[in-house]
This record gives C-alpha cells, structure tokens and sequence, in this order.
C-alpha cells in the first residue's frame, strides 16, 4: 500500500455549543491514493467542510479533535502548529468555496499567488514573479503581467476562483482540498471549474472534492464517499456506486436529483445535537427494523464500504 | 395571461463617463394559465433582470407588459398595489427578502396587513393555513429567520408568495443554492401548489436539468434576447447557444468550446449576439437575427431547419 498518500483514520471532531455537544464528525475513515479524485458528498451540515478543515489542521479553536491523520506517511495530526505551516500550502493545500472572502483584499494578487513559492520553495521574489506570471497564463488570466498587479476586486468571480487554484497549485502540492468549489456557479463555469481542476489533476495531483453536487462529483471523481449527519456511510467506486447505490440514503440521495425523478427525501434531517440513536439516517429510511436501533457496522462487499445492517 | 412585449433594459452607472449594459433586449413572451416555463442561461444573461420587470420591482426601459389584457406598466403605483398579490417573486436568497427581526409568522402575515381588510382573526386563521400548506409545523411560526435552515426559510418565503393568491410565481433561481434533497423538495411542494390552485409558475434557473424535470415549455436567454423556445428543447436543442449549454450540463466536452479566435466585435455590430462564441459562425451571422419559426419552435438562429 504505498500508493497511499492520505490516511484519516477514526477522525472525531467535538464541538461544544452552548445547546449542547455536536458531533461534527464521528469515527470517519478513509484513505486518498496518489492522483485519485476522491470526493465527499453529503448536504449542507452533514460536516463534510469540519472534516476538510481538520485534516489542514484548520478547525475552530474551540473544536475537538480526536484520531489520527497521516499524509504521505507522516502523521500530521501530531505535528506542532510551526511544523504544520510547513505541510499547508506545500504538500496539502486548500481552496476555499468563496474566492472573495479567502484573497485579502488589501493586497495585490500576484503577490498573493507567488507568496506559497517564497515560503515553501525558497524562491526568490524575481523567480517567484515570473512563475506567477506563467501560472497565471496557465489558468487564461490575461495578460498576466497586468493581471498580477491588480487586486481581487478588479477580479470576475470566475477568474478570481482561476488564481486562487493557481495560489493553491503554486507550491505543487500533492493533494488539494477544494470545499464546494460548484456552489451557486452556473453550467458553463461548473465546466470551466471542472477543466482547470482536470487540467491540474493530469499533473498528478491528488484531489478532495467537498461537494453537494452530485452532477459534479460524478463527472469528475473516481472514488465517491457520502456523508450523513457525520458519519462516512459509503464509500466506493464511482462506476458501481452511480449504477447500484448500496445505502438508503446514497439511493434516497440520487434518486432526488432531477435527472432521476427530484424525488425528496421523505422526512426532515435531523438535528446534529439530538441525533437518532443507532443508525442516523433509520427515521427516514424506508428499510427500517428493530436492529437499526443498534449502531450499524461498517460492512465492506467487494471493495466498498457501506455503514447499514442490511449488508451485515 | 402575462404577456409582454418588446422589452428592454438597459443599466447605467457612472456620471461623468456613463456606462450603458443592456440586460434584457427586445424580448416577447406569454405565460398561459397553469403552465411551467423554464428560463435557462448563464449568469448575467438578464434572467433576473426579466424576472424584476414581469413582477414590476423594475420598469422596462421600453416595452409593456399586460395581465389578463390590463397593461402593468406606466400605471401609478396606487393601481399597481391590486395586481402585486396576483404576480409573485420568490428569490434566490430567502435571507434577502425576510426581516431578521421579525419572527417569520410575522412576514407571513405582512402582505395580508399591506393589503387591508382582514381582521386580527382571518390573518392568524390564513398564516396557519399558508404554513401548513407548506409543510411547516405550528412551532416554526415563532422563529426568527436565522433560526431556520435555508430549505425551511425558502418555504416561508413561499408561504408568503402564496398569502394575496397569486396567478403567477416567478422563482429566480429558488433553489440553485439547496441541496439536493431540499431541492427536490422545494420543486415537488411547488407543482403540488400548482396543481392544487392552478397557477402558472416560472422558473428561472441555470440548473438545466431541474429546469428539464419541471418545465412544459422552455425559454433559452444569451445576452438579453431569448433565442430559442418551445418544448422539449433540451432533447433536439436547435440554437448552438442551447447546445453548448447542455454540453456544458453533461461535461460532454471539457475542452475549450468557444473558437480560436475569439477577437472583438466591430463597433456598432448588430449581427447575432453569440457570434463572438459560436463555433458555428459564417459571414450570413453579421446580419441581424430574427426569431424563427421551425415547425412550433422559435429559434434565433438563420441555419436552424
């Protein structure tokens, strides 16, 4: 198993609120191999961006976490926040959903691309600015010797999204983490979203896609993980899941999107402080018995792993 | 029932150097009674400028727009008030349109005190009845909107709608920014309300595939102009804006789909408006382009047989 290049094993992530404790995340375990697309899909609140953040080491403060996160075989979860700063940007690194909110304003862009090359690969700032310059035509922002000078809110959304990948590739990491990058973007630009990534994903770079667009997810991942209320409930091939869906919730979920009937899913989600006791999705499930009350294991069937007592 | 004519609008900014955008340019339509028409483009195509003048948040720069054979625009804003219950919008961003300081039974019941004439009584009676109709539980009522998830807020927004018995909804892009399930929801709760009330709703979306589930008919935009409509689009798309849409929709090809050169339109150009980014463009599309009937669909397009 040296293809392996990220490794989440029993992730818990804790956070206390004042009506009580929310389990963002609960036992999650995965791994990522070397240029593998692999995606999370799940809706809004399912703490897919929780479990994103707390693999770049970037959750609230007042979270806890709990488990084990190795990158490239070194166990980053266990590493100092200076040592931490080394791996963010140069072997992992993320891009954010909203581009507006994640450049400073205040400051040019092309300073803000070349910055994870100064720091990581000790460039200088002449080298670092001709790079940029190149990324930036990379990714059709032009003319770049212009463009570079110039500050986010000169930008389109559009080519504000094309630095900030180019901000997030500069260092050459080798996994990105790209949280919602398709949320509220239309047709056309979700396609253009999809070809930067691609074009930056046959350079061998490996992908975490966090993402409710199932559309998305499909065209672009090779391995698919859904999340629910916390919990990863699937993970397989894109090919098998798409054809046969194994959970309740994975078909419930696809049989909602609108080229498959928008059949809702029956009953509200519930709330992440009063979960369901056993299997979280057994309100809602229309395969319910007396043993989804218990806690469901996590049953692996030619390859994929499915967290649902009909399987056991 | 709603019917407009010859529509455009152009946006101004600037004082000393004025800079003119025209969004919406020269655009018919007619909505009929208890049917689903979907308006699909790319973003900044004047989807929701449309949207604005049908419900009368904007006046159109030219053009007019009827209801039920009563013409809307020019008419005092004392007139006006009868015809806003009949004609309603449902946005994007429910946070937008709902005062975070009032518990939502509250926005509910606005249009009905806006309108007069209902005792303390009928308002409870009807915003108990519009909440149910929607789906939502008695104690919802008393939230404020941030205590609501987004899904549950775009119903009360729609409870809303419904207060005055509207005719027509027009929804821009009310669930482009749901999840799934909750998008599915919103879609089937809304052609359930359609069904039962017998109202014409309008979706206006990017979503191609929500618009295909949904529609009867389709209206397809590209820089203010409507260049293809009729039903079943998607399946024989004629226009090649329409195509290249749906291509874009299925990731079909992920390469540049606009030709090696693109270059800039000549000053005063007024040939097709996607000749810049066709694939498809002779010399014939510098001429103006008209709408074009092929057997029952409308078509922007000279080629298009």
């Amino acid at each position: 198993m040296s293809d392996v290049l990220l490794k989440v094993s029993d992730v818990s992530v804790i956070i206390p609120t004042e009506q009580g404790t929310v389990h963002a995340v609960d036992n999650a375990t995965f791994s990522i191999n070397k240029h593998e697309v692999f995606s999370l899909i799940g809706e809004s609140g399912s703490g897919k961006s929780i479990l994103g953040q707390a693999i770049m080491r970037l959750l609230p403060l007042n979270a806890m976490f709990s488990g084990k996160v190795e990158l490239g075989g070194m166990e980053i979860s266990a590493l100092s926040e200076k040592e931490m700063q080394k791996v963010r940007g140069k072997i992992v690194s993320s891009i954010a959903q909203n581009p507006y909110l994640a450049m400073n304003p205040g400051i040019r862009v092309g300073t803000q691309v070349a910055e994870p090359m100064q720091a990581h690969l000790g460039m200088s700032k002449e080298d670092a600015k001709s790079r940029t310059c190149q990324a930036l035509k990379y990714f059709d922002i032009i003319p770049p010797e212009v463009r570079e000078r110039e500050y986010p809110f000169q930008y389109s959304g559009g080519m504000l999204q094309r630095a900030m990948v180019a901000m997030g590739t500069a260092a050459n990491p080798e996994l990105i983490i790209a949280d919602e990058p398709t949320k509220g973007v239309d047709v056309l630009k979700k396609r253009n979203i999809a070809a930067i990534f691609q074009k930056v994903a046959s350079k061998g770079c490996a992908f975490l896609l966090i993402t409710h667009d199932v559309g998305f997810a499909r065209a672009m991942s090779d391995r698919i993980a859904v999340n629910y209320c916390g919990q990863i409930i699937e993970i397989a091939e894109k090919e098998p899941f798409f054809k046969e869906p194994l959970h309740p919730y994975s078909q419930a979920l696809l049989d909602a999107v609108p080229e498959r009937g928008m059949h809702p899913i029956p009953g509200p989600s519930p709330s992440m402080i009063e979960m369901p006791e056993g299997c979280r999705f057994h309100p809602r499930c229309p395969n319910k018995a007396d043993r989804c009350l218990k806690n469901p294991p996590v049953v692996e069937i030619n390859g994929r792993c499915v967290r649902c007592w009909m399987y056991a | 029932m709603l019917k407009a004519d010859n529509l455009h609008y152009v946006y101004t900014s600037g004082l000393i150097k004025t800079v003119k955008k025209t969004a919406v340019c020269g655009v018919d339509l007619e909505f009929f009674p208890g049917e689903t028409v979907a308006v699909v483009g790319e973003s900044g195509c004047g989807k929701s400028t449309l949207a604005k003048i049908l419900v009368q948040q904007l006046a159109p720069v030219s053009g007019e727009v009827f209801f039920n054979g009563t013409k809307l625009t020019g008419m005092s804003w004392k007139n006006l008030r009868k015809f806003m219950g009949k004609i309603q919008l449902i946005p994007q961003n429910p946070d937008d349109v709902v005062d975070p300081r009032w518990t939502v039974e509250k926005s509910v019941a606005e249009p009905f005190v806006i309108c007069g004439g209902f005792s303390r009584e009928e308002i409870s009676a009807n915003v108990d009845a519009l909440f149910a109709e929607v789906g939502l539980s008695a104690e919802h009522k008393t939230r404020y909107p941030h205590e609501l998830s987004g899904g549950e807020l775009q119903r009360v927004v729609i409870a809303r709608a419904l207060a005055l018995k509207p005719e027509l909804l027009v929804c821009d892009e009310a669930t482009s920014m749901l999840d799934v399930s909750v998008q599915a929801f919103i879609v089937t709760m809304l052609k359930e309300i359609q069904m039962k009330r017998g109202l014409s709703l309008v979706f206006i979306t990017h979503d191609l595939e929500a618009a295909k589930a949904v529609s009867d008919r389709v209206l397809v935009m590209y820089a203010g102009e409507i260049v293809e409509e009729g039903t079943n689009v998607f399946d024989r798309p004629l226009h090649p804006y329409t195509r290249a849409l749906l291509d874009a929709a299925r990731y079909m090809s992920l390469e540049v789909l606009v030709p090696e050169d693109i270059g800039e339109l000549p000053y005063g150009f007024s040939g097709c408006s996607y000749y810049r980014l066709c694939r498809e463009r002779t010399d014939a599309c510098k001429k103006p382009q008209k709408l074009k009937d092929v057997s029952g669909r409308l078509v922007r397009c000279w080629k298009s047989k």
